[in-house]
């Protein structure tokens, strides 16, 4: 269907979608084949369900596809058919919809999150997308939907991937959330909403996870950062499972009172996910056709983000500008060595001094090739910096960072000629983002009135070319003091641009260049600017002088910047641990071994920082990247020290972790073992799809005190009950704890468990607790 | 004289919009409601859903052509009791609908606890229940006989509220809800009575969905 007719639709009618399907094919009896594979084995299960949605009242059916990539086909050992099962889903969805109702492609997750949190290559992955919408172009869906994402940069993957294939046909795109607005890997719904709002989907929404009620919260953040169309399909609460089958708590009634609730915060598309049906989705049509679209305020804040960190950018924005190598030649060798110690240090520090976003320059870039860029974007992610300025130079290079990028970055910069502002308007409307706008073209103009025209030209240009001027700062242009320029000209080129309501910036440093009293300088002049309504610097904020200025400035005006979320760090050993640097993290440690032995510094040291990191998460101090960037730094480091003695290091427990057989699910289970080892524990995890001989026989083997088991498919958690009673059969002493998103507390206690672990973040507490027992 | 149909329907029929119940509390529904608010209003809307017992009475009726009076042997429904706005009809359907007890036991327990909140949402979404039941069955009814007259309760116009024991009593004769002598209020309080003229023969009523 045509973009734009679609669009059209959504501004005049609610449009349902289908519900769940797998716990469908549950009900009706054919839980135990992957859903996928229904469409070559039995298309009349999957055409029976799709009739059944289309009568009950659905606008748009999703093909039959959600598991159906080459990485997820290849996991269950059915690769060979991934052309076929593709193929098939369109077809059989085209017989149901039987050209009533629109038929969109499902894509979902490979499973495996690209780096740096994962082990996937990212342009891997967009290529596995790619395949996919190919295939489900070709056999003419509607539209794409792209649902249940957790990591933002796979979304941004499938995103690219499918307008590789297709620029004409309407996307959807879904991500999933957990209560508190963030996905497991740390974005928030904000987050998701602005990203996505500037790249070139069509509605934006989220899907699984929760409920109705608890989705509403989630919701409404999204709704109040984007200007795009709306789609919501919460799961029917959480699953039950009696011992004999599966059901999900939310009653079709109780699914349909929220409905209005959705509308009401702009709902444009609804419909069901992980647990409702035929009956869900009819009482779903039922409420929402009684009403026409919400209107909306679609203004969105500009903002500036990480995968993690969101800043708004009014009243001010700090962008950092030390982690550019200009004039400091071992930290440029240090980066043409692929060494970022210093970078990830520098981004570290700056965010504790207070800045909002981090100017990224890598110096000279002929020294660089792709693979720095790439690994600066991966290793400043892991670190969960602040938002990025991208101050890169060669285009090949700057598209590289914002391809990879997971957050909103802001693009510095674009002189106003016809070519910079075609390359960046292109880059921004690709890859979104906000841009600093030089006042020059081949030259820098000399007047206040020239500048200020020139920006109003350039501004031009970018709105001609769909950039609105709220994703622009003007850099009115400091030039250096010291060569006689006069900073009078900066002032009112900002003062005349903010009149105008366009947001400038400057590039604070260069005014005292080469200059003595350096900070005297900065600090008078930003704050004569911000008097003259600047609203951006790229500035040193480890100055101090300078930051007290421009707070100062700032609070005259009856501004102020939030406080950013400082997370204060006295331990020094723990500070190294959240740079990400291993080697620095050894140097320090192997400093210590003339004082203590290495099962001192493990157990006590390291140990207990690392239990510390384990706390902060718990407390939601930090994100899952950020655990997971302090184990991957700490772990040679432990590993180092065992090499070092023969005693072995004190774990609290040793745990075997597992996912149980039929089920591949993988990066909930490392987590879970992230978390553990992270408090003290020794994690032995045996892998996925292990059957219930070889999860006893490792318990046995590895004399383990606790057994971790997650099953995140309805149609497996039954081998939990199955593990359980081996275990009490053969009477083995091990401390039985399941997991997973199709677990529950009431299953866990059914099936024998002596724990059950609905997240991550409360896993060590629980297996203390459970210890002490 | 047969006693009334009775049609039990499935909890769905009864669910108000939450614009109509919200209403009832003179409250928009809107993005403004605060989510702390909004999460009683929802959690009121599933208890009202949860104790709700939606039964159907019914009965079609002749309208009685000679001798006005209230013979009530015949089986016609008297001219007296057929409302201004309903005259020429040559059949009537008499239905009392309810929600059951359960709602007013509930009520009068949040007033009990001094809960007002959620005494007044409760009531207004009963009151919106038995509105949305009494529309579904309407439907039906006009699915079957056509157009037929506007849906009409005692108490409004030229039909006293006090003739609710007699249309209980000796027309539908059931216990299940009941009348006050004196007040015609109805017990449970979430009940309604209503006639539909008809001028045309009746088909059959579609009990399904």
């Amino acid at each position: 269907m045509n973009r734009d007719k679609f669009k059209q639709r959504l501004e005049q009618e609610i449009l349902i979608l289908d519900g769940g399907y797998g716990t469908e094919y549950f009900k009706m009896g054919y839980g135990n084949v992957p859903g996928e594979i229904l469409n070559i084995k039995h298309p009349e299960v999957v055409e029976a369900l799709q009739r059944n949605y289309v009568k009950s009242g659905a606008d748009i059916i999703l093909t039959n596809t959600f598991n159906a990539n080459p990485a997820k086909l290849a996991l269950l050992g059915y690769k060979d058919l991934f052309e076929k099962i593709n193929l098939e889903a369109v077809k059989i969805s085209k017989r149901a919809a039987n050209g009533k109702v629109l038929v969109f492609g499902n894509i979902s997750s490979t499973g495996k999150f690209p780096q740096p949190l994962g082990s996937q290559n990212f342009e891997d992955a967009v290529e596995s997308f790619r395949k996919q919408a190919e295939i489900l172009l070709e056999a003419g869906v509607d539209g794409f939907i792209v649902e249940t994402f957790s990591d933002i940069k796979e979304l941004k993957a499938v995103v690219w991937g499918i307008r590789e294939v297709t620029e004409e046909l309407p996307l959807i795109v879904q991500m999933t959330f957990e209560s508190n607005a963030r996905t497991i890997t740390g974005t928030s719904a904000r987050i998701f909403a602005t990203v996505f709002d500037d790249l070139d989907v069509d509605v934006i929404g989220i899907n699984c996870s929760t409920g109705p009620e608890e989705m509403l919260d989630v919701f409404r953040e999204v709704a109040e950062n984007t200007s795009k169309f709306l789609s919501v399909e919460p799961n029917a609460g959480n699953p039950y499972y009696d011992g004999n089958s599966l059901f999900y708590k939310t009653s079709p009634e109780e699914f349909a009172i929220h409905v209005e609730d959705f509308i009401n915060l702009g709902a444009n598309i609804i419909g069901g996910c992980c647990g409702t049906g035929p009956d869900h989705i009819k009482l779903v049509h039922r409420f929402a056709k009684k009403y026409k679209p919400k209107p909306r305020n679609k203004t969105v804040k500009q903002t500036l983000s990480s995968r993690t960190i969101i800043k708004d950018v009014t009243p001010f924005t700090i962008i950092g500008e030390r982690i550019n190598p200009a004039s400091r030649k071992k930290f440029q060798q240090q980066i043409i060595d692929g060494d970022f110690s210093t970078v990830l240090q520098e981004a570290e520090a700056q965010k504790h001094e207070g800045a909002t976003v981090l100017d990224i320059n890598l110096g000279i870039e002929k020294m660089l090739d792709f693979s720095h860029f790439q690994d600066v974007i991966r290793k400043l992610d892991k670190q969960s910096s602040l938002p990025l300025s991208m101050d890169i130079q060669t285009n090949k290079y700057l598209e590289q960072c914002l391809r990879e990028y997971p957050g909103r970055p802001l693009i510095n910069s674009a002189r106003i000629t016809p070519k910079s502002l075609e390359r960046k308007s292109k880059l921004l409307k690709k890859y979104g983002g906000m841009l600093i706008l030089l006042a020059m073209g081949k030259q820098i103009p000399e007047t206040v009135d020239e500048r200020v025209q020139l920006i109003l030209e350039g501004i031009k240009v970018l709105e001609e070319n769909g950039i609105s001027r709220d994703r622009v700062f003007a850099d009115a242009l400091v030039l250096s003091l010291g060569a006689n320029n006069d900073p009078e000209i900066t002032r009112r080129t900002i003062r005349q641009l903010s009149k105008l309501g366009i947001k400038t910036v400057i590039g604070l440093s260069n005014l005292s260049f080469g200059l003595p009293d350096r900070s005297y300088l900065n600090g008078a002049f930003i704050a004569q600017c911000v008097n003259s309504g600047l609203n951006a610097a790229i500035m040193n904020s480890g100055d101090n002088f300078v930051m007290d200025n421009l707070h100062g400035s700032l609070k005259l005006k009856g501004q102020e910047l939030c406080p950013s979320s400082k997370l204060e760090i006295d331990d020094p050993i723990l500070k190294l641990m959240f740079t990400g640097e291993t080697q620095i993290l050894k140097q320090e440690i192997e400093k210590m071994l003339s004082d203590h032995t290495p099962i001192e510094i493990s157990q006590n040291i390291l140990g207990k920082a690392m239990e510390k990191v384990g706390n902060l998460y718990a407390k939601g101090k930090i994100y899952l990247p950020q655990l997971l960037m302090v184990n991957d730094t700490t772990q040679p480091v432990f590993d180092y020290l065992n090499s070092l003695t023969s005693e072995s290091k004190r774990y609290k427990a040793k745990v075997v972790i597992a996912t149980v057989e039929g089920d591949i699910h993988d990066i909930g289970k490392k987590i879970v073992g992230t978390v553990l080892k992270s408090g003290g524990f020794e994690v032995i995890d045996i892998g996925t799809d292990i059957s219930a001989k070889k999860i006893i026989e490792a318990v046995k083997e590895y004399n383990a005190d606790i057994l971790g088991l997650s099953a995140m498919m309805t149609t497996t958690i039954d081998r939990i009950e199955e593990i359980a009673g081996l275990i009490k059969k053969e009477g083995i002493k091990v401390i039985l704890v399941a997991g997973g998103a199709s677990m529950n507390e009431n299953l866990a206690v059914k099936f024998g468990c002596n724990g059950y672990c609905p997240n991550a973040i409360n896993v060590v507490e629980m297996c203390e607790k459970l210890l002490r027992k | 004289m047969k006693t009334a149909n009775i049609l039990i329907p499935d909890k769905n029929v009864i669910m108000p919009t939450k614009k109509r119940y919200l209403f009832r509390v003179a409250m928009k529904h809107s993005t403004a409601i605060p989510k702390a608010l909004n999460s009683v209003i929802n959690r009121i809307y599933k208890k009202g859903l949860e104790l709700s017992e939606p039964v159907i009475y019914w009965q079609d009726f002749p309208v009685e052509i000679e001798n006005p009076g209230n013979d009530k042997k015949t089986s016609a429904f008297p001219i007296y009791l057929i409302p201004s706005r309903l005259e020429g009809s040559s059949s009537i359907t008499l239905f009392a609908s309810t929600l059951g007890s359960k709602i007013d036991q509930q009520i009068k327990q949040f007033i009990g606890e001094e809960k007002i909140l959620e005494a007044t949402l409760l009531d207004a979404w009963a009151s919106e229940s038995v509105e949305a039941l009494n529309k579904w069955f309407d439907g039906k009814l006009r699915a079957r006989s056509g157009k037929g007259t506007m849906r009409f309760s005692p108490g409004y116009d030229d039909l006293p509220i006090t003739y609710n024991n007699e249309l209980m009593t000796d027309f539908l004769k059931i216990n299940a809800i009941v009348a006050d002598k004196e007040t015609g209020i109805l017990t449970p309080k979430k009940s309604t009575i209503c006639l539909i003229g008809w001028l045309n023969e009746r088909g059959e009523i579609n009990e399904s969905r």
